[in-house]
């Protein structure tokens, strides 16, 4: 049941974030469309990797037969080392994507992409 | 020992060793990148021989495949590798004497976009090839907005590459979580010997993986970036970008489609239809860049949309398969590659001399600089695949196999063609505009540096075009790399699961 309502939710979240992304031109909210776009690609990873009622991945040196009651009954780490991996890639992006968004600032005094340049920059 | 690990370290150990001497001085960065890439390219030369009678495979950590981060070193994986240490090396040289000079930041993010073109092409592990697909991304975008002109319109470039090459990037994560949950592995090789999936969830998955590499090879739709991007970058990135992210990126393709995809593996379903897809992407690629080519006046726009054009014929030739088709695909690309890295130093330098890309503004430049106006006619006759030049080999086996190939193939045959067309015109006019136009007075002479690249690259063209036999052997091994079906094999069984 929870797999099924972690994948809804991803699944609205990459939605929201693609419509965000393709409706606004503020810069600012395309960033943010992005980062719920981001949010749900690493919810809709977890969730793919969840194993309802595992433990945590510890390797025991136990023997005994994976069933749900055994230590061995883990659940995927690996979906998990992904999601960071992931999650600090879209940290890096968001920031140099800001750094882009103040210079663009400073030059257009403006955030919507595609704006006009104005008459000091014009006359650099 | 994983001594070929070295391949991706060259340009790391660079990279780190930058920011410290650029505290020092300045134009330091120059210096540890220039060494490295030729580094590499003398141990990728050196491995050659070798690879190409057995491919190697390197395992990280002692994780076997299918499990662990693999490499896979192919005579097609390392001709990339030369390829793109070739392309890295030379922009390096021709900044040494440019007008406008680099400081360490330029060259540490370059060596890291060269770094993750090679992590690229080596790795057999879809996440993996995520992550270097996004860390040659963000040193990308940081290098086109920092580009030579106008702050906003160089940040507002490399924002909006930023954007699309972010989307299509989350989506491929996506598409990788849902091949990982299906499959349980992320390793090429396996994926490729696989129990075939549903076809409806082996396209949704396929298509997905594929995007931000349709990004980087900029098949359409996904190709409005290219414009202000390559207008923004300074020369020698603009021809990187054009030469090596797109080689990369290519490369790539050529893997997922033909290996990863091709013959019995779990995408086997929807595989017929991911490369009708990609064959409907390549005709439609090639129709829009040649067109907003021919209508552009800004050279350097010329240029980029004039590599769009190039790269649907490349992609093209890949889906057709046939070893034929397969090799002509390669060589074109290689001979884009080294042209269109030559057309944009030339254009860099005329630009610096004009101070506006405009075409109409190079006038009688060609009659004031002889030797560059020539090397410019060099790639140019180059790209529109002149016979006496390499890719004119390439485009006629492209051609050759399309027309071979019939059915759907022969949009491909026919959009070719029409490029070609639309490419002439485009090229000649750039030509009668700097030999033939005006009489504009140009002061000062051609940078040494331009000189020498410009005559190796000119060399390289016309050596292949003159005697292709002298590449053939590595081409036809390339191709029979991509287009064979022990692809996955080679990798599990240098794991010993086989």
């Amino acid at each position: 049941m929870e797999t099924v309502l972690f994948g809804i939710s991803a699944f609205s979240l990459v939605l929201v974030g693609i419509y965000g992304v393709l409706t606004r031109r503020n810069i600012i909210k395309i960033l943010l469309a992005l980062n719920i776009l981001e949010t749900g690609i690493n919810l809709l990873i977890v969730s793919l990797g969840n194993t309802p009622g595992g433990k945590a991945p510890i390797l025991t040196g136990s023997t005994a037969p994976v069933t749900p009651d055994t230590a061995l009954f883990f659940a995927d780490p690996l979906p998990q080392a992904l999601v960071l991996t992931s999650i600090v890639i879209g940290l890096g992006t968001t920031a140099l994507a800001l750094t882009l968004t103040l210079r663009y600032f400073r030059s257009r005094k403006s955030l919507e992409l595609g704006a006009e340049m104005t008459r000091e920059e014009a006359a650099e | 020992m994983n001594m070929e690990i070295l391949l991706l370290l060259f340009p790391v150990i660079a990279a780190f060793v930058i920011p410290a001497g650029s505290a020092v001085k300045k134009t330091f960065g120059r210096l540890p990148a220039l060494l490295a890439f030729l580094a590499g390219f003398v141990y990728a030369a050196w491995l050659l021989p070798g690879v190409m009678e057995a491919p190697r495979v390197v395992i990280t950590a002692n994780w076997r495949p299918p499990f662990g981060i693999n490499f896979l070193i192919s005579p097609l994986s390392l001709g990339a590798v030369m390829m793109i240490y070739a392309a890295g090396f030379l922009s390096v040289l021709f900044d040494l004497q440019n007008t406008e000079k680099k400081k360490g930041q330029y060259y540490l993010l370059y060596s890291l976009v060269i770094t993750a073109s090679i992590g690229m092409v080596l790795t057999a592990d879809l996440f993996n090839l995520f992550v270097f697909l996004e860390i040659a991304g963000i040193a990308s975008f940081a290098l086109v907005a920092a580009g030579s002109g106008n702050t906003g319109t160089a940040s507002g470039a490399g924002l909006k590459y930023l954007i699309q090459a972010q989307i299509a990037g989350l989506l491929m994560l996506g598409g990788i979580a849902l091949v990982y949950s299906a499959s349980g592995v992320l390793n090429m090789g396996s994926l490729s010997s696989f129990a075939a999936f549903n076809p409806a969830f082996a396209f949704l998955a396929g298509v997905l993986i594929l995007l931000p590499v349709l990004l980087e090879t900029k098949l359409f739709p996904f190709n409005t970036w290219v414009g202000g991007a390559y207008s923004s970058a300074s020369p020698s990135f603009a021809g990187t970008l054009s030469s090596v992210t797109a080689f990369a990126g290519a490369v790539v393709m050529g893997r997922l489609v033909l290996g990863m995809m091709g013959g019995a593996s779990a995408f086997a379903p929807a595989a017929g239809k991911i490369r009708l897809l990609l064959l409907v992407l390549g005709v439609i690629t090639v129709l829009y860049g040649e067109i907003a080519a021919f209508r552009e006046a800004n050279l350097k726009k010329m240029l980029g949309y004039s590599s769009i054009g190039q790269m649907g014929m490349v992609i093209i030739g890949f889906i057709i398969a046939d070893a034929g088709a397969v090799t002509g695909a390669l060589l074109l690309l290689a001979s884009h590659s080294a042209a269109k890295l030559l057309l944009f130093f030339v254009t860099g330098f005329l630009v610096s001399k004009t101070g506006t890309p405009d075409r109409h503004a190079l006038k009688g430049a060609g009659r004031a600089y002889p030797f560059v106006g020539a090397l410019f006619i060099v790639g140019a006759l180059t790209i529109m695949g002149i016979p006496l030049f390499s890719g004119f080999w390439g485009k006629l086996d492209v051609l050759k196999g399309a027309a071979a190939a019939g059915g759907p193939a022969l949009a491909g045959f026919f959009a070719i063609l029409a490029g070609t067309v639309f490419e002439g015109v485009y090229f000649l006019r750039a030509g009668h505009t700097l030999f033939l136009e005006g009489e504009r007075k140009f002061e000062g002479k051609p940078n040494f540096t331009l000189v020498l690249t410009g005559i190796i690259l000119a060399a390289a063209v016309i050596t292949a075009g003159l005697f292709p036999q002298l590449i053939r052997p590595w081409l036809e091994s390339a191709a029979k790399d991509l287009l064979s079906s022990d692809y996955g094999n080679i990798i599990l069984q240098a794991g010993g699961a086989l």
